[in-house]
């Protein structure tokens, strides 16, 4: 992990770039968070930039890598503020499209941002879009957490985005943020799920989905990678989780 | 037993057995699922039932006195192909077996009769049968209301073409469905080349495109027979319950489209065909950008023309859209489909109630400030503001219009000397919003002069700049301004 940044994946024409901004003033009452950029024959993607407080300096993180004016999408997992606040500064430093839930584009104006011709928005059943030789897709993650919540598959890469899904209470480690141990690491990923997941049925949902899919590596937004075998691991852990509506009588 | 009850009680059986013991005991089970249960001895018998009734469904030994369970088999299937079978058979001959098959024996069943077994076997021909009846349906009705639609219609199976109505056929001078499916198996790949149309490149599907965005319309152009081309306006939309199958609207605007193309200046003027555009636009429920403009900040959603009159239109759009067009007091409105923005200079009536905006005085605009690449903002008036022109200070009045990260556009009392696309221009300035300041220094160049009646508009872009600063002030700006957007709606 080198300035924030670690590639994880290169090739020739295709490179994804994890960043690990945090919002210093805010660092002990919230989760670590991970940025990505995905970099494909010169055309730039951009996954959950975050919050205005971190804007800064993404844009010169990104900017190491490509040149900003290329950046032709910037995709929003779901519309929590530390996935979507800073769509407004993005709208104005970029000439982006922006890709979110249908559910989330009415709500943008709330973080400043009234052009909504250039928001893409996702059906609830997700979409593939076709880059020079590879895909990506927007795999439906609803209700984990949010309703209208989506991961992104780089088929290229094989990378799975997985938004909050993965995510851990953890202290950041130095170097490459990948889960060390398993075993060890679901009680770092038990308490954020059991909490912020719809139910074990939108758990399984996801998982039968995903599991089409070839995934070298689950990258989350907040904590660490699963790669190799924790992938399997991690979502087999998944499927069998209890968690949200299925603890109703802890909340009510 | 019940799920097989709900649903065959309706459909009429005929069971064949010779046998008197058995016929009664299977009778009476039969009867305790189906409401219509026809009982036969013999193979003559059940012949002559059978002409009479045509059952779906036949249940028959295969060894009967006077005519055997096979010859029945193969007359019934000659009357009536789609009945199902359930025959049973006291041996394993396999020539039977395959006999049955040929002859489109649903289901064979050994004796001694299986009650669990029997009831398997009805249930699975039930399905197939209601299956068969469903699709048959559907495709009547579909066949139905397709010839009888004058718009042009495809539908497609799995994406194939399965059907074409009789306006489609007609326009391309098909004979027959068989015709055109021959001649336009796969119709994406038909889909002729063109600049901002929709046609088969990088491996997609153009129908996988019209099948995943049913909301939205697309141009194409097909070449009929005589290989002349036409232009569409083409729409998928969805059959409900029926996932495989969806239909295709084409809407031909070959006139409209050759208008635009052979003049592009001259339509700027042709009210009769940005009229005929925005009818198919309402005609077809085409979405509509809607943008507006408050202090340089653009407000965009979407609409639908859902009325014409004469020379007015009613659009309908969101409610902050309908608060910023009556801010503005004006609308532009673009899409794909239109050659260039239309603008609307008269705001007749806004109903909140209806969200929708009557509008007049409506014709092309000669530029499109939509096609804005950046985000600009108006500032209030900036605190310091310093041009060096060849490191000479500018001494004039100034002001800054508009600011985005790539230019800035004052107001100018006059040109000054010397100004010129080779001059080394400096710009200082300080920008408040919201009792913060930010400097703004950059190396321009003159971009465009414009002269005004009192004063010039002089546009210059950045080339060196640090563009932090900027682009805080810009977001807290647009911020801001959409912060007096809402005051002003809440008011």
């Amino acid at each position: 992990m080198d300035n924030n940044y670690k590639i994880l994946y290169e090739d020739a024409t295709h490179k994804y770039i994890m960043f690990s901004f945090d919002d210093e003033e805010q660092e002990n009452s919230y989760l670590s968070v991970n940025q990505y950029l995905i970099v494909s024959h010169g055309v730039g993607v951009l996954i959950d930039p975050g919050s205005e407080a971190i804007f800064d300096e993404l844009y010169d993180g990104v900017s190491e890598h490509i040149d900003i004016e290329k950046i032709e999408y910037i995709f929003f997992s779901h519309q929590d503020p530390d996935v979507a606040a800073s769509i407004a500064q993005w709208a104005v430093t970029t000439k982006a499209k922006f890709i979110m839930s249908a559910l989330w584009v009415r709500f943008m104006s709330h973080y400043g941002f009234t052009e909504m011709n250039r928001v893409i928005s996702l059906s609830d059943m997700g979409e593939k879009v076709h880059l020079s030789s590879s895909y990506l897709e927007f795999v439906p993650a609803h209700f984990l957490h949010s309703p209208g919540n989506f991961s992104l598959y780089d088929s290229q890469s094989k990378i799975l985005f997985s938004g909050d899904i993965g995510a851990a209470i953890v202290t950041s480690p130095q170097g490459y943020k990948k889960v060390a141990n398993f075993e060890e690491h679901k009680e770092h990923l038990y308490g954020f799920h059991k909490r912020y997941m719809g139910s074990n049925k939108f758990c399984k949902a996801w998982v039968t989905r995903v599991e089409n899919l070839d995934i070298a590596t689950i990258v989350p937004q907040h904590g660490l990678l699963f790669e190799g075998k924790d992938v399997q691991l991690f979502l087999g852990w998944l499927k069998e989780l209890k968690c949200g509506s299925d603890y109703i009588e802890e909340l009510y | 037993m019940n799920t097989l009850k709900d649903i065959a009680k309706k459909i009429p059986l005929l069971y064949v057995e010779d046998n008197a013991i058995l016929r009664e005991k299977v009778a009476t089970l039969l009867k305790k699922t189906f409401i219509h249960v026809d009982v036969a001895v013999d193979g003559i018998m059940a012949l002559e039932i059978f002409k009479k009734h045509h059952y779906p469904l036949v249940v028959t030994d295969i060894g009967l006195p006077k005519m055997d369970g096979m010859t029945l088999v193969s007359h019934i299937k000659t009357i009536a192909p789609t009945t199902k079978i359930i025959l049973f058979s006291s041996d394993d001959n396999k020539e039977l077996l395959y006999k049955g098959i040929e002859l489109g024996v649903s289901r064979f069943l050994k004796k001694p009769i299986n009650a669990k077994e029997l009831s398997s076997a009805l249930y699975k021909a039930v399905i197939e049968f209601r299956h068969e009846q469903q699709t048959k349906l559907f495709y009547e009705k579909i066949e139905t209301i397709f010839h009888h639609q004058n718009s042009m219609l495809v539908l497609l199976n799995n994406l194939e073409v399965v059907l074409a109505n009789n306006a489609f056929l007609s326009f391309f001078a098909y004979e027959s469905v068989s015709q055109c499916k021959n001649s336009m198996e796969k119709l994406g790949s038909c889909f002729e080349k063109n600049e901002g149309f929709l046609y088969q490149h990088d491996g997609e599907d153009p129908l996988e495109i019209l099948q995943k965005n049913p909301e939205k319309i697309y141009n194409v152009a097909l070449r009929t027979q005589e290989k002349q081309v036409r232009f569409f306006l083409v729409q998928y939309q969805a059959i409900e319950e029926k996932f495989d199958y969806g239909i295709l609207s084409f809407t031909d605007i070959t006139q409209l489209h050759s208008d635009t193309v052979v003049d592009g200046k001259s339509v700027l003027h042709d009210d009769k065909n940005m009229f005929a555009l925005l009818e198919v636009l309402k005609s077809t429920k085409a979405k509509v950008e809607v943008h507006n403009f408050y202090k340089g900040l653009s407000i965009t959603n979407n609409g639908e023309i859902v009325a014409i009159n004469e020379d007015s239109v009613l659009l309908k759009t969101s409610y902050n859209q309908q608060k910023a067009i009556q801010l503005e007091q004006k609308v532009l409105l673009a899409s794909e489909l239109l050659p260039l923005t239309i603008e609307c200079s008269e705001i007749i009536k806004i109903n909140f109630e209806e969200q929708t905006v009557t509008m007049k005085n409506i014709h092309y605009g000669e530029t499109s400030p939509i096609t804005r690449k950046s985000v600009r903002v108006e500032p209030t008036g900036a605190k310091e503001l310093a041009l060096f022109i060849n490191e000479k200070k500018f001494a004039g009045d100034m002001r800054v219009e508009d600011i985005s990260v790539h230019g800035v556009k004052l107001r100018m009392p006059c040109l000054v000397a010397g100004l010129n696309d080779n001059s080394h221009v400096q710009l200082k300035m300080i920008l408040d919003v919201r009792h913060e300041e930010y400097m703004i220094e950059a190396d321009v160049n003159l971009y465009r002069t414009k002269e005004m009646q009192e004063y010039f508009y002089v546009v210059f872009l950045f080339v060196k700049l640090e563009k932090k600063n900027l682009v805080k002030y810009i977001t807290k700006r647009q911020m801001e301004l959409i912060r007096e957007i809402k005051g002003m709606q809440n008011g």
